[in-house]
């Protein structure tokens, strides 16, 4: 009969661990060792000799998969933060390619439109829409997790209800060039539509706003040590008010077409493709190094407020 | 015997009186229930994981004969949440054992 040695703890640390991220990993080792020793020496006082009591000691801490899948359901997998570290970083291109293939379908297909460009523009912001909606689940449970802070419903419901919004006239478009073949705005008796639809966005970006500064003034509550994150949130929502000025002078004003597009290239995509890079290695030092560039003092103990 | 879904409470409920860390939490389980429920570390400590994020409990580190030892304590929003938790275990227990008793008369 084989006995339990270290390396069997260690084996079990390992298989119950696997695919957690650096600092969580640090902690379920020392929560686990200190268990498994506290386990071992109350063994050893029942009068166990040490070989029995190690293999006791080792039975209570249980399946080492079951643990392993449990770990993941509470704390996420380094994996889950990598892939929203890429995401993060990749949103700006996806967006940037989204907008940008958008007029050569317009101009190619001239008022009529087939079934193709309806899907496009049904399905346009879906692929941005995604792996935004990801990058927020992961950045939630980070929150949840490194900062102890829990985020009512309602403020990230603002965010998301405001992207759906923000998407709908384009969605709606998309179908109406499906049904029809031409879009709202080719359309003589639907003059007053594109307006509405122009108020819808905006509604959208309004709400995605609010929603982001819903969730920094929750942060405002904690200590200094998001600051930065809050000023992200805060710089994003206004990112996103001022682009839609600026679609909005583009569209009263087409002569400023040129300025207004440096304009927004210059004051909209740089700073949120910087926020973005900032976000994805965020989730990157997450899921490697249990870091985060942010200035944190250890606010579990005391400071955390719900 | 080993339900799962009632450690959360069990967990509220031990630390209700003091704090603890891992190890003592599955030994007063384990002590409290006369030896019928014993909860293995696999599973004890992701559940503690799950109850400090969700706001119902914290921990701190504390040296013990020169171990680092993670202690965890109830929140007032954990004190809340064991009372609401318990009144529903109560009525789960009251209706499974009505059931086993012949049912409610229709």
């Amino acid at each position: 009969m084989s006995y339990p040695t270290t390396d069997d703890l260690n084996r079990w640390l390992q298989q119950a661990m696997l695919g957690l991220s650096g600092e969580v990993q640090q902690r379920i080792r020392e929560e686990l060792e200190d268990h498994y020793l506290s386990s071992l020496s109350h063994h050893q006082h029942e009068g166990e000799s040490d070989m029995e009591a190690r293999q006791n000691a080792l039975i209570e801490l249980g399946d080492a998969k079951d643990a392993q899948r449990a770990f993941h359901d509470a704390h996420g997998s380094k994996w889950q933060y990598l892939l929203a570290g890429i995401l993060s970083m990749v949103i700006p291109l996806i967006l940037a390619v989204t907008l940008l293939v958008e007029p050569e379908y317009l101009f190619r297909e001239g008022p009529s439109m087939s079934s193709l460009v309806g899907i496009w523009y049904l399905l346009m912001f879906l692929p941005v829409v995604l792996p935004v909606l990801y990058v927020i689940y992961c950045g939630y449970g980070l929150l949840k997790y490194r900062f102890h802070l829990t985020l009512e419903r309602w403020r990230i419901g603002l965010f998301v209800a405001g992207m759906l919004v923000f998407c709908l006239p384009d969605c709606l478009d998309g179908l109406w060039i499906i049904v029809t073949g031409h879009a709202f705005f080719t359309e003589p008796y639907m003059a007053g539509v594109l307006t509405v639809q122009q108020v819808v966005g905006f509604a959208g970006s309004f709400l995605i706003s609010a929603g982001l500064l819903a969730m920094s003034y929750r942060i405002r509550h904690l200590p200094f040590s998001l600051y930065g994150m809050r000023v992200a949130l805060i710089v994003s929502a206004s990112i996103w008010g001022f682009s839609q000025v600026c679609m909005t002078l583009l569209n009263v004003f087409p002569d400023l077409a040129a300025s207004t597009t440096q304009v927004f290239f210059l004051g909209v995509a740089l700073p949120l493709m910087t926020f973005c890079v900032c976000l994805g290695w965020m989730f990157i030092k997450a899921a490697f190094m249990g870091q985060i560039p942010l200035p944190i003092p250890d606010i579990r103990r005391t400071d955390a407020v719900v | 015997m080993n339900i799962k879904g009632s450690l959360p409470l069990l967990i509220l409920h031990v630390l209700s009186s003091q704090p603890h860390h891992g190890y003592e939490i599955a030994k007063q389980i384990n002590l409290q229930s006369g030896g019928l429920l014993d909860f293995r570390g696999g599973t004890l400590y992701p559940t503690l994981h799950t109850l400090e994020q969700e706001g119902l409990i914290e921990s701190y580190t504390q040296e013990e004969n020169g171990r680092l030892r993670r202690y965890y304590q109830l929140r007032e929003a954990g004190r809340t949440a064991l009372l609401h938790e318990r009144e529903e275990w109560s009525g789960f227990v009251r209706a499974v054992n009505q059931i086993l008793e012949g049912g409610a008369s229709i």
